[in-house]
């Protein structure tokens, strides 16, 4: 075997070996570590499901407030139009000083009869 | 052991009776909310606008329950300013041994405020609304009222109460101590229907001037009460309808005597007089029994079943035209005509003839269906085995009685060419999605000959000559008419001999139409001379029918 096929051969079997390796982490954790890891991701769980509760309460609050303006700027729409109507009638319309100073329109004459 | 106790304990209440705290935690944190509809508002026509008759306000319930309020004189004197009530009256009701009282109903929102400022324990408010009417007295008949629980009364708001007030909804979610729902994501809401808003087919200004020359013309005779309509003949509908004397609908609850909430005009049926000739005569017309030349001799004076009949005004014998008998008014004309729809006297094929064109055709004796409530049907006696007397009496229009609105839709079908159309208030309805256009309700055409209903215009013209419409003649229009004077029955049978119901009904014609037909009433008119009571409602149809020319640009013939 010359010199490259022997290096082609072992660089072969280098990558072939490679997943054989194993790499075993060095497990430093006791049980106490562990339980209390579980319980600070359990707590950080908690604590995030409760952050979005009172958000979503928030929320809620914030919605309700927003409907009551609505409500408020619609009764005060309501209101406006209810004066609006009542400023338009007929009878105040009649008893304006306006109206009041206008003349008889006098006989009507037809240009196209 | 303990601890098992307790693991034991704890799955008894968190699995075991789950269900039982689960429903206790729901029912004090979940509550039932019906969500009131907004009520329909109605509107009408003013020309090409649409303006408002009633709209809705927001009111508020300020109620107590005197067990948790505290110093009940403190809070007495502190609510007495907000809802302007004396002190006593308030301390009255929170001294009451109940669990709740009404402090004060319909409350604005800025007395409200201030009840809720104050933050009185035991006191609270809830929200209500109200109806208000922009153009105050207008139409206030026609309209009717909402009462106190939210239910119409008296005219449209009666009539259709169940298209305006609309379908409550719910809200079925979770609250805050306070009570206040909650945003959440299982809340249940089922949204409220609110109500149809109405667009009456009622023209403002045509209203506004009808009720203000009716008000003028019943105080200027010193009439007890009338009534007036305005309709169009070319599709029912109604453009004026009023009555005097008429109420505030905002004030309802200070009137004392609750026959002003009818609309006169629809519920009241009664014996119109002469106006009937109108269609008697046509009856006799369209069946050929006269034609407008036919004669006959009028000695002022029929005996009928041994009962008199005559003619209003002097005593004379004068051979009669039936032209003239509806110019003058002659009630030996129309038992005439009556007669010759029997071939010569009233036996059963005359009155079978009349009984059928009032019933059959004019709609005479059934209700019209328009939108209001309490209809009269009015009342036409059957034929078989009636007396001719009663037949005699009916041909001019005493014995028989009608209301106002089937008189005039009568009258529109010979106005229009002889269409009959369903008389109507509703133009348009609006609900939340959509809008529908009323279209006219055709009941019947040709209920009587094109050649009859040119006859007995010219006949309604002549009245307005020589008859009691004169004083409603304008030089250059075609205007048609005819008045009526009627005796007022007594409930127990017989007349009154100091009542009398004067009316008047009539239209002009334009060159190709008929745009309007007006029909007058007048109570009880006091007036001078040999007078009658018609001569009370001419004025104001005359008065009404002037500016309607104007109004509709109706100008004169050439």
């Amino acid at each position: 075997m010359s010199t490259a096929a022997s290096y082609a051969v072992a660089s072969r079997n280098i990558r072939r070996s490679q997943n054989r390796i194993r790499f075993q982490p060095e497990n430093n954790y006791g049980p106490v570590t562990k339980t209390l890891l579980i319980v600070l991701l359990i707590g950080t769980l908690g604590l995030m499901y409760l952050t979005q509760i009172t958000k979503t309460s928030a929320y809620g609050y914030q919605i309700n407030e927003l409907e009551e303006k609505k409500e408020e700027l619609l009764d005060e729409n309501e209101s406006l139009r209810v004066e609006t109507a009542r400023l338009q009638s007929i009878e105040r319309v009649r008893d304006s000083e306006y109206a009041r100073n206008l003349t008889d329109e006098g006989e009507v004459s037809f240009a196209n009869r | 052991m303990v601890a098992a106790i307790v693991v034991g304990r704890l799955f008894w209440v968190q699995v075991i009776q789950h269900g039982h705290y689960k429903q206790l935690a729901d029912n004090a944190h979940n509550k039932k909310f019906e969500i009131a509809p907004r009520r329909g508002e109605i509107l009408a026509h003013d020309g090409d606008n649409i303006v408002p008759l009633v709209l809705n306000e927001k009111t508020y319930t300020v109620f107590a329950d005197p067990r948790y309020v505290g110093n009940k004189k403190t809070v007495a004197n502190q609510l007495s300013s907000a809802l302007d009530m004396s002190t006593d009256a308030i301390s009255q009701e929170l001294n009451k041994d109940t669990a709740y009282v009404v402090l004060k109903r319909q409350v604005g929102k800025e007395a409200a405020d201030k009840v809720k400022k104050l933050n009185l324990k035991g006191v609270g408010t809830t929200e209500g609304s109200r109806r208000v009417y922009p153009e105050g007295n207008l139409a206030s008949q026609v309209l009717g009222f909402v009462n106190i629980d939210g239910v119409g009364q008296y005219g449209i708001e009666q009539a259709l109460n169940k298209q305006i007030e609309g379908v409550p909804g719910h809200l079925n979610g979770a609250t805050d101590v306070r009570g206040i729902p909650i945003a959440t994501e299982d809340a249940i809401i089922e949204p409220p229907k609110n109500g149809d808003d109405l667009v009456l087919s009622l023209d403002r200004s045509i209203q506004a001037q009808a009720e203000y020359f009716l008000k003028r013309g019943v105080k200027a005779n010193n009439g007890d009460s009338g009534s007036i309509i305005v309709m169009d003949p070319n599709n029912g509908q109604v453009k004026a309808m009023a009555n005097y004397p008429t109420y505030d609908p905002a004030k309802y609850t200070s009137e004392k005597d609750v026959s002003i909430f009818k609309n006169n005009v629809v519920t009241d049926a009664y014996e119109p007089g002469s106006v009937v000739k109108i269609f008697t005569m046509s009856t006799a017309l369209d069946k050929g029994a006269v034609t407008p030349n036919t004669t006959y001799v009028d000695y002022s004076k029929r005996k009928i079943d041994g009962y008199t009949i005559r003619n209003t005004g002097p005593v004379i014998t004068k051979e009669r035209t039936m032209t003239e008998v509806i110019a003058r008014s002659a009630n030996t004309g129309t038992i005439f005509a009556l007669e010759q729809m029997g071939g010569g006297s009233i036996n059963n094929r005359a009155k079978e003839t009349l009984y059928g064109y009032f019933t059959d055709r004019f709609r005479f004796g059934q209700i019209t269906g328009i939108e209001q409530t309490g209809e009269s049907a009015g009342f036409v006696l059957k034929p078989i085995n009636a007396p001719d007397v009663n037949y005699a009496n009916m041909s001019f229009g005493q014995g028989v009685s009608m209301n106002m609105v089937q008189l005039t839709a009568a009258l529109s079908s010979i106005a229009n060419g002889g269409r009959y159309y369903k008389p109507t208030l509703i133009d348009q309805v609006r609900s939340e999605d959509k809008t529908i256009n009323k279209k006219p309700h055709l009941v019947a055409d040709n209920i009587v000959k094109q050649k009859t209903v040119k006859d007995i215009k010219k006949m309604m013209a002549r009245v307005m000559v020589e008859g009691t419409g004169w004083v409603a003649a304008r030089e250059g229009y075609d205007i048609y008419g005819k008045s009526g004077t009627a005796e007022v029955a007594r409930p127990e049978g017989g007349y009154y001999e100091d009542r009398e119901i004067g009316s008047f009904f009539g239209f002009t014609s334009n060159k190709n139409d008929t745009p309007y037909v007006i029909m007058v009433r007048v109570n009880n008119p006091k007036l001078s001379g040999d007078a009658v009571a018609s001569a009370a409602a001419v004025p104001i149809f005359r008065d009404m029918n002037n500016w309607l020319i104007d109004y509709y640009g109706i100008a004169p013939r050439k």
